[in-house]
């Protein structure tokens, strides 16, 4: 043997001394090396080389798996310490896990809300990418309004002077409502959109040639569904669909849907955009000031789109002529077109306002922390009782970092069960949320991404984790002498001060979020009773032409289907219309910018609008004349006429003509229930009646349609009749809310469940610590009723304190929350004294029902308690 | 005593053989003869530090030896609890075997 040392694999020397860290590394690496050196000798450096790594890998596995082995056991006795421990307190830890499970679930459904609507149409390719270009309108007042669409023309001058924007996708909307084959006809979302549509969007082709899809006049694509549903199994491709207003178009592919999470979810069929250009007249496809093309771009380089805005800018303000707006072109990401409820134009799909959301959240995720705070203020005041436990641990020879990991793993435990259970309640949930309104399960879909569970489970082990290491760092630091002695002593450390601090917490928090929910409720009842102003009951809306009303007025008129026939520009109401000009109260006030609706003598009556000065429009009066209008209230008051009598008989100048008013109206929704009101006029404008409206008894509707339809054939022949009964387009219009009121109600539920929860769990610990007490008091001759006294006092007290120290909270909280809100309810003396009765309710049943409970224990049980 | 696994029964009587020389080398080597496998150098630490921490075996170091690139070997000895733990080792095997001969079971083989 040689005296030389050869050094082994330096790498792999580093990797032992890793594993043995510490003392014995220096003299394994010795052992390895002298191996290694014998090896080398007899059977030469490669298969030294190969089996020292050999060695060091296997010792790595085998140092790694002792250690998990050793490890799994360790952590196998704290779980069952830890399940033992839950189950000795049964009710205790019911009433634990049960707040937990419900928070969690809740907030799983409200990770999955919000991933919805943030993942709208992000499945496209480069899908942040993706720009609408938007014709934003700037009112002489500075007032700005989103406009989502462009006018046709721009889009053609787009393609030919953008140089920095690899794609174009346009689209505008068909009118049509069926779509027919020969043998069926069936209702059908369709709209016109251009090749460039389809090549940006990521939507899987089932038959067809892509490329050739949409690049000629009547052509169209259609969703697999509707092919199903025209067509049944046969291949579509080549045959002819009928659209009501475009009649002829071959099937020139088969798309899959759209996703629920895409804009474009309700589109069935895209007609060629060829088609809408040449069904139009030449002058109709050069007009600036006709909003009605949705344009969507995608920049050849990612989000630079400074240039392209500049040079549509110049291109619009040359060619766009308005005296009512200034008109600025700028750019809104396809993804947050969902959130973009505000805005004007061509408008499909799903659409939620932003603040929703995040007030969703914020309450879904206040439940949670609410749940969390009841866990550890719970828990806490429970481990006060397993002191003797960690004493005795402790002189047995428990370390801190043994009790400290007891403790938490007990509530790792807890949280994991609750996440388990909520797996399967937050499913419960999603199907609650599904039937708020059969429109729901229509409009969303929340898949099952494993991630999601993945996240939240780490989320739920360290909520675990951070709520059960509170109560165990305070209490793994406790010395067992200090147990014995001076803990139970000590002004500052005793245990009826640590527990009546906890105690007052509990009701704190309970009672915060006895208001909030109390107030939420009472926002939503504002919400849910705020009167649209206007009763679009029975009424069904037929779309026509200004020169379509008087002819088919004459032949419908006197059927006995039809009691009431009227017309207006658009029905309110549904988030049409904004045509407005500017008026100016003469010597009085600068010009406004007022709204202004056509409608016939017959309109107010029939959606039910209250006059409250002067009269309505009407032929016998005379007032059949565009230069008499109605005011609503807000036109009123922004006028500065005092009352709305006073306003009865004045004129104002609108543009040019001098209006006189007739009369005024209460406030109405006249364009979204979610816009507030704004100054409007109501006029004789037989040129702008677009929509009639017709009430027919509910009874007779399906012989009245077809009634109308015959009459329609003798008066349009050749135009399929558009009809759409008015209360669902205002049902439509605030879907949305409607929904998102029905979840905040539901939510109310919960958080007071919760609440009440916390209130339970204190009280019933409360009582178990007493229960020796109350043994000896009923032993020495105290009834039931005197303990209830004495127990409730302490309750009482505890429970005014924590209601003045919170009301403030409240107050400020409610501030930060609601106070952008402008239709809002007040958080006032009402809901306070409810809150506090509703405190006061649960608390005295959850007291007496646990008083009642303990005093019914037979004295010689209770003394044995523990 | 805590039960031994089979490995560390094997280490403990490897050390005692080796007497003076006990450390990591000809201990395999003596496993490697007792069992006539290859045991990996990974496994015969597991064992020592295992019999080490339940305080059967102590070590000291040698002085620096150059064949081993100038390191020191931990050379293990029994503990007073070692020596009652292999007493009782020996008594519980020949227990255990007692009355039962190879012939025995090669009989009903």
């Amino acid at each position: 043997m040689s005296d030389k040392y050869r050094r082994p694999p330096y790498f792999a020397e580093q990797i032992v001394r890793l594993i043995y860290n510490g003392r014995s590394s220096g003299t394994r690496i010795g052992d390895m090396g002298e191996l290694y050196n014998s090896m080398l000798e007899d059977r030469g450096w490669a298969i030294a080389w190969l089996w020292y790594w050999q060695q060091t890998i296997i010792s790595l596995v085998m140092r790694i798996s002792y250690g998990l082995f050793w490890s799994l056991i360790m952590l196998k006795s704290y779980m069952i310490t830890a399940v033992r421990n839950i189950l000795k307190y049964k009710g205790f830890s019911t009433v634990n896990i049960l707040g937990l499970t419900l928070a969690m679930s809740l907030c799983l459904f409200a990770i999955k809300f919000l991933l919805f609507f943030y993942s709208f149409d992000n499945f496209h390719h480069e899908s942040d990418n993706l720009y609408i270009v938007t014709t934003d309108m700037i009112s002489s007042d500075g007032n700005k309004y989103l406009n989502v669409n462009t006018p046709y023309p721009l889009s053609l001058s787009a393609k030919d002077n953008c140089p920095d924007v690899e794609q174009f996708a346009n689209l505008t909307y068909s009118y049509s409502k069926n779509a027919a084959s020969e043998d069926k006809t069936v209702h059908s979302y369709s709209v016109f959109a251009d090749q460039g549509f389809i090549d940006m969007m990521s939507i899987e082709t089932v038959e067809g040639n892509r490329e050739q899809f949409l690049t000629e006049p009547n052509r169209v694509v259609i969703t697999q569904k509707l092919s199903e549903k025209l067509f049944g199994s046969e291949s579509p491709i080549g045959k002819v669909v009928d659209f009501d207003r475009t009649p002829n178009q071959t099937v020139t592919g088969v798309i899959r849907e759209f996703p629920h999470n895409s804009k474009f979810h309700d589109f069935e069929a895209i007609i060629s955009y060829p088609t809408a250009v040449s069904g139009r007249t030449p002058e109709e496809n050069n007009q600036w000031d006709t909003f009605n093309n949705l344009m969507i771009i995608r920049p050849a380089e990612k989000h630079n789109l400074a240039n392209t805005l500049s040079i549509l800018n110049q291109i619009a303000d040359s060619n766009i002529r308005s005296e009512q707006y200034r008109f600025h072109i700028s750019a809104l990401p396809l993804t947050e077109f969902v959130l973009s409820t505000d805005a004007r134009g061509y408008h499909f799909g799903l659409e939620i306002p932003p603040y929703m959301i995040y007030t969703l959240v914020i309450c879904i995720f206040t439940i949670l922390i609410i749940a969390c705070l009841n866990y550890i203020n719970l828990n806490t005041a429970k481990s006060l009782t397993r002191l003797k436990e960690i004493g005795l641990r402790k002189v047995i020879g428990a370390r801190k970092k043994e009790i400290l990991s007891q403790f938490v793993m007990e509530s790792v435990v807890v949280t994991f069960t609750a996440f388990l259970i909520s797996i399967f309640l937050h499913k419960i949930i999603i199907q609650l949320y599904y039937s708020l309104h059969y429109e729901v399960p229509l409009k969303f879909n929340f898949p099952d991404l494993p991630g999601t569970y993945l996240y939240f489970l780490v989320f739920a082990l360290l909520t675990g984790v951070l709520s059960g290491l509170f109560p165990a760092v305070f209490l793994a630091g406790l010395q067992p002498i200090d147990i014995i002695t001076r803990f139970s002593r000590s002004p500052v450390f005793s245990r009826t001060r640590i527990k009546k601090i906890l105690i007052g917490i509990q009701l704190s928090i309970s009672f915060f979020f006895i208001i909030v929910t109390i107030s939420t409720f009472s926002q939503l009842r504002y919400a849910k009773n705020f009167d649209i102003g206007l009763s679009p009951d029975n009424l069904l809306t037929v779309k026509i032409r200004p020169e379509l009303y008087e002819p088919f007025k004459t032949v419908i008129s006197g059927s006995p289907y039809i009691s009431e026939i009227s017309a207006s520009h658009y029905p309110p109401g549904t988030g049409k219309g904004s045509s407005n000009l500017s008026a100016i109260r003469t010597g009085v006030t600068d010009s406004i910018r007022l709204y202004y609706l056509a409608v016939d003598e017959n309109f107010m009556s029939a959606i039910d609008l209250k006059i409250i000065a002067g009269t309505g429009i009407s032929r016998e009066s005379g007032t059949l004349s565009k230069r008499n209008i109605v005011l609503n209230e807000t036109a009123v008051r922004r006028f500065g006429f005092t009352d709305p009598l006073s306003a009865v008989g004045q004129t104002l100048k609108l543009k040019d003509e001098d209006c006189t008013i007739i009369g005024v109206t209460k406030d109405f929704t006249h364009r979204s229930y979610y816009d507030t009101i704004q100054p409007l006029a109501l006029r004789y404008l037989p040129e702008l009646f677009y929509y009639m409206s017709l009430r027919i008894p509910r009874e007779e509707r399906q012989s009245a349609i077809d009634f109308l339809e015959s009459k329609w054939k003798t008066v349009a022949p050749g135009i399929v009749m558009d009809y759409q009964w008015y209360e669902k387009m205002v049902e439509e219009e605030e879907l949305m809310a409607e929904i998102l009121s029905k979840l905040g109600s539901f939510l109310a539920v919960n958080a007071i469940i919760i609440a009440c929860i916390g209130l339970l769990g204190i009280t019933m610990y409360e009582i178990e610590v007493k229960t020796r007490e109350i043994g000896i008091r009923k032993a020495l001759g105290a009834d039931t009723s005197h303990i209830i006294v004495l127990f409730s006092r302490e309750f009482v007290v505890l429970n005014s304190i924590a209601i003045l120290v919170t009301i403030p909270f409240c107050i400020f909280l409610n501030d930060l929350a609601v106070g952008h809100v402008t239709n809002r309810a007040e958080l006032g003396l009402i809901q306070f004294v409810s809150g506090i009765l509703f405190m006061a309710a649960i608390g005295l049943i959850s007291i007496l029902s646990q008083l009642i409970k303990a005093g019914r224990i037979k004295p010689a049980e209770a003394l044995r308690f523990e | 005593m805590d039960i031994l696994t089979r490995g560390e029964e094997l280490v403990l009587l490897a050390v005692w053989r080796l007497q003076n020389n006990a450390y990591t080398v000809p201990i395999r080597e003596q496993l490697k003869e007792s069992t006539g496998k290859n045991w990996s150098l990974g496994s015969v630490y597991e064992a020592l530090d295992r019999l080490e921490k339940k305080k059967y075996l102590e070590s000291y170091l040698s002085e620096p030896v150059k064949s081993r690139g100038g390191r020191s070997k931990r050379i293990y000895c029994h503990t007073r609890e070692g020596l009652k733990a292999m007493i009782e080792l020996k008594n519980m095997s020949e227990n255990a075997w007692e009355g039962i001969t190879t012939m025995a079971i090669e009989k009903r083989l």
